[in-house]
């Protein structure tokens, strides 16, 4: 087990920073001069080569490559191109509202789509499996827009029973916080939880064929308690895994339904820093975005491997 | 998109025990027939590239002209999806709009099955240092979330459909590649292979005559489901406004302009999501038929 | 089994316990719901210090990304800011009058080249220092030589402090809007020479400022908290205590969290939305009536625009009071001819001449365009026949590009597309990145494209726009004529309002001759409030200072 933690982080090692390595060069990537591309039409030579030297980009590329990298382990992002922003603070602002769409979102999803998936495990064949799987397929093929729009349309529009969108901290308002979150959570699990639905139908299912399930069964043991002690705490794992395979897309990826909701999230961040060719912004968030999706998904293997013997490391 | 890579291994598994001759020839139009999903996905993909072609051509009215005295009209039998703030009709709108999604679609899958193959199997096929290094490149590029690479890229290139394409082919290359590095190196030991071999073959014959024609199937439903990840992302990036820029229309740009209206003409955003979602559902369905088709027992848990 | 599958489930429960701590926790480090009650700044010296009745005031708009510099920040989302943060000389009220700000008085000398501005004793700095001469002094250095002010302020020949409270500035020759020029938001801040001069980076998060609130903090992409102004000079203002200001870039998204009354005022409504949301009830819609215009500007050195006839021809067929009422929801006067509307200063009525109908309109506009050599080619388009410079056979047709980030402008350049067919003009409306779109202008890269612009007074939008060494003429207008100088000039200087409106008209009638752009009318920004919002009124230079004196309920 241990052995497979530092294979695992060796591994992870050479990718993270070739990530940076690769991110870096970003900003030179960039068609033309990042600097007079971002001032527009204020720029003249001389405002240009002032930026360009306050930003550090007349300094030899590895020269520039080494003070960002070694600022990334003090947690220095950058400086912003567009009006030189410390580009940390801009994210960590973000942080409250991402974790609170993601818990939320995780919440239903587990809510949406552990019963649901179970259900249709446990009476496998039965009508309720039959509606439960298409149902479950279209949930997971329409796009996170078009059920946000949706949503937005039938509950905000037509009923007026949640906001159309925005974001109110948790501690200013709680009622109106989770008020708020509620309908982007909702397309987000709409949209994710069939995942789980399946994988939790395919254990549930499997688990009824287990041998002690069946000599529970023959030893007389009633339904329910066959379903509470054997079947469902065994067809938690499955939760996990999709926990954690979303889990990484939930806290840096969701720029769509940021989008729509307007919910003031790392997603959005980014959206933000493109419409403005914030480049450094950019790419800084790319970054961050990349390092939780890679050390989330790192995480829930060990938890996985750790939880379940059938896994070999 | 990690849950369709784990898919896929076990259709790459079934692949491997295969017949040399494999899947790929399995794909007849009757066995699309007798399918249920390959033939409601293949008639609704059939619909919306019916209806792309059709719109390059002709629509009911002319997507740009204002007609201010009926603006905001719901949805009749003028106006199958109702007008615009400024009295456009939707229909027509969506109709144009549908060429360049389906054409940057199209591009996306082109670009990265091409890329993305070559990769594969050179990783495949050519083992030791190129294909330790290739893959840690491949490992590497999927680590960034899809939407967030796509996003960065079309910041540098500046918005516009070809800026989206090139952003796409970034994003989809390394699943190809790491799709078809599974498959190659599943079937390069087989025997028939390694008779090739003896029989001194040149690498790339065998490649071309053995190799390819098992990576086939996997090929196939990969690519189709590209495919529907195309048109998604195509419309979700224009929805955050970086992909093709007005007065073009677009997927993206109606779903745009839909969030604005959504209390002045609800029926905007409703027509136009739904013909994405009908889309997407579409080349989907026919993604998962095609599975099917080429292997029944791939999928394990019956949908 | 079970044991592991209870250690997980206890693992996860700390893991989401532990985020949503972090998430609590951070939420009211960094949100900008504060609507705690006055605070004091410290700093122990003398003088008034007001308490304000409290309250919180949530705004939401545009982040100011250019800066808090008044002389390099001339974007209105940076002057929105900085007009609360800090004070100037004069202001106006809202008859658009001149009023005492930080100078209690002023005087004209009889040579009407000197002003003395007496200034008041109890005007402090956030940080309770006084404002002195010296600071008055400096500041007005600083706006002489600034980017913002720096034309208007082009006759002034000194500037020194000549007592206690007294400075007096000279200039070369009268001037009725030297004044003016001291009242405008913002750029003509008065700052504090030790506090800018002691910190090379004092823009970044202005201190020691001299306005009615001071800035607090302030996140890029987040939000800036404003809190009040305890050494503030007018006792009793400003009323709010704190203001919270959310930068927010999704004009939707702020029209709806107006709505839902999440917020209590936002000033870039999309005009379709303040119209919707002022008819329901939901929200207080104010103009802000500012002078400026939008227009269709033209290429004057090369064909077809070099032509007078060929842009009359084009100002009587495109789209007016149709763009205005599809794409600007019917906020903003419409012009068919005027460059000064009713409801601003120097207003006169002059000829309209293009308000014909458009069957007349196309028809007058095609014998102007067929005399000049454009005649109707087979495939609808015009073509030229016999006009100088250009080979026969031309086609009337070149592309037309617009902000790509203005969507009214999108709509009034598809809509000009619309109109111009008739008449055989095929424009092609083009998105143009903003960033690139001035500079390509002012080069001369369009034949046609679409302008807009708002100025704080008549004399500086006349001035700026059409004088030869205007500022947005070099770039937007370019057009020279020595008579429209001449007298703009003479209306700036003359104390008698009528002669500058008489002034202003006959500008007006040669731009109509001319057309060296061509106006279809102006853009007033809708500034929506809560309706509890009380004592807040918009003006014409669309500042938002009334704040001080408003409450909320």
């Amino acid at each position: 087990m241990l052995g497979y933690l530092v294979r695992r982080i060796l591994v992870l090692i050479p990718l993270l920073f070739s990530l940076t390595v690769l991110l870096f060069f970003y900003i030179h990537a960039v068609p033309g001069d990042p600097i007079a591309g971002m001032l527009g039409p204020d720029s003249t030579p001389e405002l240009i080569a002032r930026l360009r030297h306050e930003r550090g980009l007349d300094l030899p590329l590895w020269e520039q490559y080494w003070r960002w990298f070694a600022g990334l382990f003090r947690g220095d992002l950058g400086i912003s191109l567009i009006n030189g922003a410390p580009v940390t603070p801009i994210v960590i602002n973000r942080i409250p509202a991402t974790l609170q769409l993601t818990l939320c979102s995780l919440f239903l999803i587990v809510a949406i789509g552990f019963p649901l998936g179970f259900l249709a495990g446990k009476h496998q064949g039965s009508w309720i499996d039959r509606i439960l799987s298409p149902t479950a397929l279209l949930g997971l093929s329409t796009p996170a827009f078009w059920l946000g729009t949706l949503l937005i349309l039938i509950f905000a529009v037509r009923l007026g029973w949640f906001p159309a969108g925005g974001y109110i901290p948790f501690s200013e308002d709680p009622i109106e916080s989770l008020r708020r979150t509620l309908l982007p959570a909702f397309a987000l699990g709409i949209n994710l939880s069939p995942l789980l639905a399946r994988l939790v139908r395919a254990a549930t299912v499997e688990l009824k064929r287990e041998p002690f399930v069946i000599q529970a069964s023959g030893r007389g043991l009633k339904p329910n308690t066959i379903t509470r002690r054997y079947l469902l705490r065994n067809a938690v794992l499955p939760v996990l895994v999709i926990v954690g395979m979303q889990l990484g897309g939930l806290l840096g990826g969701q720029v769509i339904i940021e989008q729509l909701f307007s919910w003031p999230g790392v997603g959005r961040l980014l959206v933000e820093g493109a419409v403005q060719r914030d480049y450094l912004l950019v790419q800084s968030l790319i970054l961050v975005v990349a390092v939780i999706y890679v050390l989330v998904n790192l995480a829930v293997d060990v938890l996985h491997a750790s939880l379940d013997p059938r896994v070999k490391l | 998109m990690n849950l369709i890579m784990r898919r896929q291994d076990s259709l790459v598994d079934a692949v491997a025990k295969a017949r040399p001759s494999g899947g790929a020839k399995a794909i007849t139009l009757r066995a699309i027939v007798a399918n249920r999903r390959a033939l409601t996905g293949g008639l609704l993909t059939a619909i919306v590239v019916a209806i792309a072609i059709v719109g390059a051509f002709w629509t009911p009215y002319d997507p740009l002209t204002f007609d201010a005295e009926h603006n905001f009209a719901g949805p009749s039998w003028d106006h199958l999806a109702g007008t615009d703030i400024y009295g456009r009709d939707i229909f027509s709108r969506l109709m144009a709009g549908a060429k360049v999604s389906l054409l940057v679609a199209t591009g996306a899958v082109a670009g990265s099955f091409i890329f993305g193959t070559a990769l594969g199997v050179i990783s495949g096929m050519f083992k030791g240092a190129v294909d330790a290094v290739l893959t840690r490149v491949i490992d590497l590029m999927l680590a960034i979330p899809g939407l967030v690479l796509a996003v960065g890229v079309v910041t540098l290139l500046g918005p516009s459909a070809v800026s989206v394409t090139i952003a796409l082919i970034g994003v989809y290359t390394w699943q190809f590649a790491r799709i078809i590095r599974a498959s190659v190196v599943a079937v390069r030991d087989r025997p028939y292979v390694e008779a090739a071999r003896g029989l001194n073959m040149g690498t790339w014959a065998i490649i071309v005559r053995d190799i390819l024609p098992n990576v086939m199937p996997v090929l196939i439903v990969q690519s189709t489901t590209a495919f529907a990840w195309g048109i998604l992302d195509e419309a979700s990036i224009g929805f955050l406004g970086l992909g093709v820029q007005p007065p073009a229309p677009s997927w993206g740009s109606l779903l745009i302009e839909g969030r604005q209206y959504m209390y002045q003409a609800p029926w905007l955003p409703i027509a136009a999501g739904a013909v994405v979602a009908i889309a997407v559902l579409g080349v989907n369905l026919l993604g998962d038929g095609l599975r099917d088709i080429v292997d029944p027992r791939s999928d394990g848990v019956k949908s | 089994m079970v044991r592991k599958t209870r250690y997980a489930v206890t693992t996860g429960a700390i893991l989401a316990a532990a985020l949503i701590l972090a998430a609590c926790g951070s939420g009211s480090g960094n949100s900008a719901g504060d609507s705690s009650g006055a605070t004091q700044p410290t700093s122990g010296a003398t003088g008034e210090s007001s308490a304000p009745s409290g309250g919180a005031l949530h705004i939401s708009a545009a982040e100011p990304s250019a800066g808090l510099d008044p002389a390099t920040a001339v974007t209105q989302a940076s002057k929105r800011v900085m007009e609360l943060i800090y004070d100037t000389l004069i202001d106006y009220n809202e008859k658009n009058e001149l009023i005492p700000m930080i100078a209690e008085k002023w005087a004209l000398s009889d040579d009407k080249l000197s002003y003395v501005f007496t200034l008041r004793a109890n005007a402090m700095f956030s940080d309770g220092n006084p404002i002195t001469t010296d600071d008055v002094v400096y500041s007005l250095n600083r706006m002489q030589q600034s980017e913002a002010l720096k034309a208007q302020l082009a006759g002034v020949t000194k500037i020194e402090a000549t007592g206690d409270h007294e400075v007096t500035v000279t200039l070369d020759a009268p001037s009725r809007v030297f004044l003016n020029a001291l009242a405008t938001v913002g750029s003509a801040a008065i700052l504090s020479q030790k506090a800018v001069d002691g910190n090379a980076d004092y823009f970044t998060k202005p201190t020691a400022t001299s306005g009615p609130w001071y800035l607090d903090d302030i996140v890029s992409h987040g939000s800036a908290t404003l809190k009040a102004n305890g050494h503030y000079w007018n006792a009793g203002y400003p009323k709010f205590a704190t203001i919270n200001y959310d930068f927010a870039t999704d004009s939707t998204a702020m029209a709806a969290a107006l709505e839902t009354g999440t917020i209590d005022m936002t000033y870039n409504m999309v005009p379709a939305d303040a119209v919707r949301l002022k008819a329901s009830g939901a929200i207080d819609n104010h103009l802000a009536p500012s002078a400026g215009l939008i227009a269709w500007g033209l290429n004057k050195s090369h064909s077809p625009f070099d032509n007078k006839d060929v842009r009359q021809a084009v100002a009587y067929v495109v789209p007016r009071e149709d763009a205005m009422q599809t794409c600007w929801s019917g906020i903003g006067p419409v012009s068919y001819g005027d460059l000064i509307f009713e409801g601003q200063n120097f207003y006169a009525k002059g000829e309209q001449r293009f308000q014909l109908d458009k069957d007349a309109a196309i028809q007058k506009a095609g014998q102007l365009l067929d005399s000049a050599g454009w005649v109707m080619g087979s495939d609808g388009v015009r073509e030229a026949k016999g006009v100088t410079g250009v080979e026969d056979g031309t086609k009337l047709a070149f592309n037309v590009p617009y902000e790509n980030s203005w969507a009214q402008a999108r709509c009034n350049t598809e809509m000009l597309q619309q109109y111009l067919k008739p008449l055989g003009v095929a424009a092609t409306p083009e998105a143009y990145d903003k960033a690139s779109f001035y500079s390509d202008a002012g080069a001369g890269k369009f034949t046609m494209y679409h302008m807009g612009n708002n100025y704080a007074t008549v004399d500086d939008y006349i001035g700026q726009t059409f004088t030869c060494e205007g500022s947005a003429n070099a770039i937007l207008t370019q057009y020279c004529n020595e008579r429209v100088d001449e007298l703009v000039n003479e209306a700036r200087a003359t104390d008698d309002v009528q002669k500058a409106t008489d002034n202003y008209r006959q500008v007006q009638d040669i731009i109509l001759d001319e057309q060296p752009v061509i106006p279809i009318g102006a853009q007033y920004a809708a500034i929506g409030t809560s309706p509890k919002l009380q004592g807040f009124y918009p003006r014409a230079d669309a500042s938002n200072r009334s704040l001080i004196y408003a409450t909320l309920g």
